[in-house]
């Protein structure tokens, strides 16, 4: 049960890219799922269904985020912030690449390479949890691996 | 070394380098508290009854186990009154509760929880989220307890911290329980389903009740609480409604309702409470004595001396409206309902006295009342400036109550030696001719402002207010809307020349309202002051009787039963100085009648036909009767 919290942790934190709206978008994750209890039919189908739910809570944790007008920055990242401005730009990474690249593109193709990529899920996992035609799968993952490239190239050219 | 381009390795990789991390401390426990307190039925429409789908049950495993594994962190502590070692409780002598097997799994929507839960919830934060919760009851022992004033009924008092919902069963009567444990509050709930304690029996213990109650922490009622016990407050379990006796659901809790005491049926309280609060359960009913105990229930309509405390008796109502409890009283024998709202005021939110809309300033008036033409407060202030004149005035304008209490005021300059000299808080009062909103409040902040418009202060002490708004008549953009009235009264009253020298002026322009003969547009019932602590014998057609004998066209506008000399005295202060004191009789009727155009006071004795007019010189003069007072 732990590893579920966690697993549902770190994929909110992939699409919304905060801790803090991570933690909101998975409780609200178990809460709707604790509400929504009846929806579920097919229980070898509850990672999916849970998975689903994680990533319109997140989504909607976004959507939350977008209408704040102030966004509070804990003491702490502030101070990491001047040390790191002090000492000129951190050390490049994958992760910090990575990081970086998915701030460029937008959320549903944010979403989608997070589940194919962090979680693992092919084609008809992502239909089911995402809730559209495997076709459009294809389509949408494709196109969101092209723009990740882009965004990727963007971050190293920088770097 | 030279990185491969970003294929589906390389990048998954980077995915759970970034992303793959543990949840922070914490979030586990935050989603149990959430969810503890979270019905699906609220939300989902689940049926209790229903068999639950197999995936349903893999949820609720879930979260179980992550529940399981939030306590696990936490520890299970009781809080500060509860040992925290869990573990202990499980002893001989605990036992299952009984119901357990039987209860449903939810009671009003709510999902029915241990007190181990409860204390989590209680721990975690601010919540007062309604909760059902399952345990054992111990009830107080019997203990000799002193005499405390209540001040706020969340505050502990013997033998308040003796009383128990346990999570295990548990008879030590005098001790802390084992294991966790919650001190609830039940006042104004009916608990004739508790045993009655009783001493001398075995270990004089007491037999635990097993019970749901559903209830509340952090009570808005909290913060008026004294600030050293404001946490100790927000951590007591205010029971809503006693929601299972061993596995049996009782009645609705209804008290302080006799036989005939009430002028309302619980149905028509019902029914007000239905059309403001469609489709929320009532989970109890108090009929309450307003001026003796709604300040107990609801101790900041004291702070602002709310009108509400004049009524005569006022059903407290809770509902449970959404997933928290909502106050509402309603004045007996009337539709008018009002919402306790989370800053502890109460606003008017439903009934036929409709709330004062501002008219404009020549708004026509015409009639007259007891034979007395009705002017504008500006024709008033005219008569007032042009020389003594004490003649009857039927006045209409927009009145605006007093803020006292609720004033800190400074020292008197002067001692209180007329009724009608001004004290604190009468500045905030004020008759005006336009319908102007004089108090604001923002926040925990009230102010009051001069009216701008023709304006006079009246004095309406002794004087039947319970017509006034409740909370100033403060509505929900923060200013008050004054009530549409017509006051009969007069100025320089003849107990203006007992004020203080320098006071004498301004007692003289006080406007002694004698009745008030019309609130919007309604006349209300001849108000009758009892200020008595004894019993009178005679009734008011008794008085009416008796006087009609020897005032000819009576047209009496205020009455009120007062305690002999003592209380005679507070309202005719000139009859203090009589050596010995004049009355000896223990209840005495004081009547104000119109003769002429000009008030009359008479003192009728209770229980015969002596009556004694007020002369001009402040002398009480037997006016008629058989048998003169005692002097």
């Amino acid at each position: 049960m732990h590893a579920r919290i966690n697993a549902i942790y770190g994929l909110s934190f992939a699409i919304v890219g905060d801790e803090a709206d991570a933690r909101d978008a998975t409780q609200e994750t178990f809460i709707a799922a604790w509400r929504r209890i009846r929806e579920l039919r097919d229980p070898d189908r509850f990672d999916a269904w849970l998975q689903r739910i994680a990533v319109n809570s997140a989504r909607m944790t976004l959507r939350a985020r977008g209408r704040r007008r102030v966004r509070e920055i804990p003491a702490g990242d502030v101070s990491a912030l001047a040390v790191a401005s002090d000492r000129g730009a951190p050390e490049s990474s994958d992760t910090d690449a990575l990081g970086a690249a998915l701030d460029r593109i937008t959320t549903d193709q944010r979403t989608i390479l997070v589940l194919h990529h962090l979680e693992g899920h092919g084609v008809a996992e992502l239909a089911e949890i995402l809730g559209i035609p495997v076709g459009t799968v294809k389509s949408r993952l494709h196109t969101a691996r092209r723009a990740l490239q882009d965004a990727l190239a963007s971050e190293e050219q920088a770097g | 070394m030279t990185q491969p381009d970003w294929n589906d390795e390389r990048l998954d990789a980077a995915f759970h380098e970034r992303f793959d991390r543990s949840a922070p401390a914490g979030l586990e426990k935050g989603v149990h508290v959430r969810i503890v307190g979270t019905s699906p039925a609220r939300f989902g429409g689940w049926h209790v009854g229903r068999a639950w789908p197999l995936g349903a049950a893999i949820v609720v495993i879930l979260v179980a186990g992550v529940a399981m594994v939030g306590l696990g962190g936490l520890g299970r502590t009781g809080g500060s009154a509860i040992p925290s070692d869990a573990g202990v409780s499980a002893s001989a002598e605990a036992q299952a509760t009984p119901t357990e097997q039987a209860l449903p799994p939810i009671i009003f929507d709510l999902p029915v929880i241990d007190v181990s839960d409860a204390i989590t919830i209680r721990d975690a934060g601010v919540d007062d989220r309604e909760i059902a919760v399952m345990g054992w009851f111990r009830p107080a022992p019997l203990i000799s307890c002193p005499f405390t004033p209540t001040v706020n009924p969340l505050q502990f008092q013997c033998p308040d911290t003796m009383m128990w919902l346990t999570r295990d069963f548990d008879t030590h009567s005098f001790d802390p329980p084992v294991g966790p444990g919650l001190n609830p509050d039940l006042n104004g709930i009916d608990t004739s389903w508790v045993p009655a304690p009783q001493s001398g029996g075995v270990n004089n213990d007491l037999v635990p009740v097993d019970v749901v109650f559903v209830g509340h922490f952090d009570d808005r009622r909290a913060t008026l609480c004294p600030e050293a016990e404001v946490a100790a407050c927000r951590d007591r379990f205010v029971v809503d409604s006693v929601a299972r006796v061993h596995g049996v659901e009782p009645p609705l809790s209804v008290t302080g309702v006799t036989a005939g005491s009430t002028k309302s049926s619980l149905a028509d309280i019902e029914a007000i409470i239905a059309n403001e609060a469609p489709q929320s359960p009532i989970l109890s009913m108090a009929a309450v004595d307003a001026p003796g105990d709604l300040a107990t229930i609801e101790p900041s309509l004291k702070v602002t001396g709310d009108s509400l405390l004049v009524q005569s008796i006022v059903w407290a109502v809770r509902v449970l409206e959404t997933d928290r409890i909502s106050t509402y009283l309603v004045v007996d024998g009337t539709d008018r309902i009002y919402e306790m709202n989370p800053d502890n005021h109460a606003v008017q939110v439903g009934g036929t006295v409709p709330g004062a809309s501002p008219t404009p300033t020549d708004q026509a008036i015409s009639g007259s009342v007891f034979g007395l033409e009705i002017m504008h407060v500006s024709d008033a202030l005219a008569i007032r400036d042009a020389g003594v004149d004490d003649r009857e005035l039927a006045v209409q304008g927009w009145f605006t109550p007093s803020l006292a209490p609720s004033l800190r005021c400074a020292a008197p300059r002067y001692p209180q030696t007329s009724p009608v000299q001004e004290q604190c808080g009468d500045s905030s009062v004020w008759l005006t001719r336009d319908g102007e909103s004089l108090i604001h409040r923002s926040g925990n902040e009230t102010t009051i402002s001069d009216p701008e418009g023709p304006a006079l202060r009246p004095y309406l002490d002794n004087l039947d207010l319970s017509w006034q708004p409740s909370d100033f008549g403060i509505g929900a953009n923060g200013d008050s809307s004054p009530t549409d009235v017509v006051f009969i009264g007069h100025f320089d009253d003849r107990r203006a020349a007992l004020c203080p020298e320098a006071d004498i002026s301004a007692c003289r322009d006080r406007f002694v309202v004698d009745s008030v003969a019309r609130v919007h547009g309604v006349e209300p019932p001849l108000s009758v002051s009892r200020q008595n602590t004894g019993s009178a014998t005679s009734t008011v057609e008794d008085i009416k009787a008796t006087l009609a004998d020897d005032v000819p066209r009576l047209s009496i506008l205020w009455m009120a039963v007062v305690d002999g000399q003592t209380g005679l005295e507070r309202i005719e202060p000139s009859l203090a100085n009589v050596i010995g004191g004049r009355f000896l009789e223990p209840v005495l009727w004081v009547v104000r009648v119109l003769e002429s155009g000009r008030i009359s006071t008479y003192i009728v004795v209770d229980g015969s036909r002596t009556i004694y007019e007020m002369n001009t010189a402040g002398d009480a003069i037997q006016a008629g009767g058989a048998a003169p007072s005692p002097s």
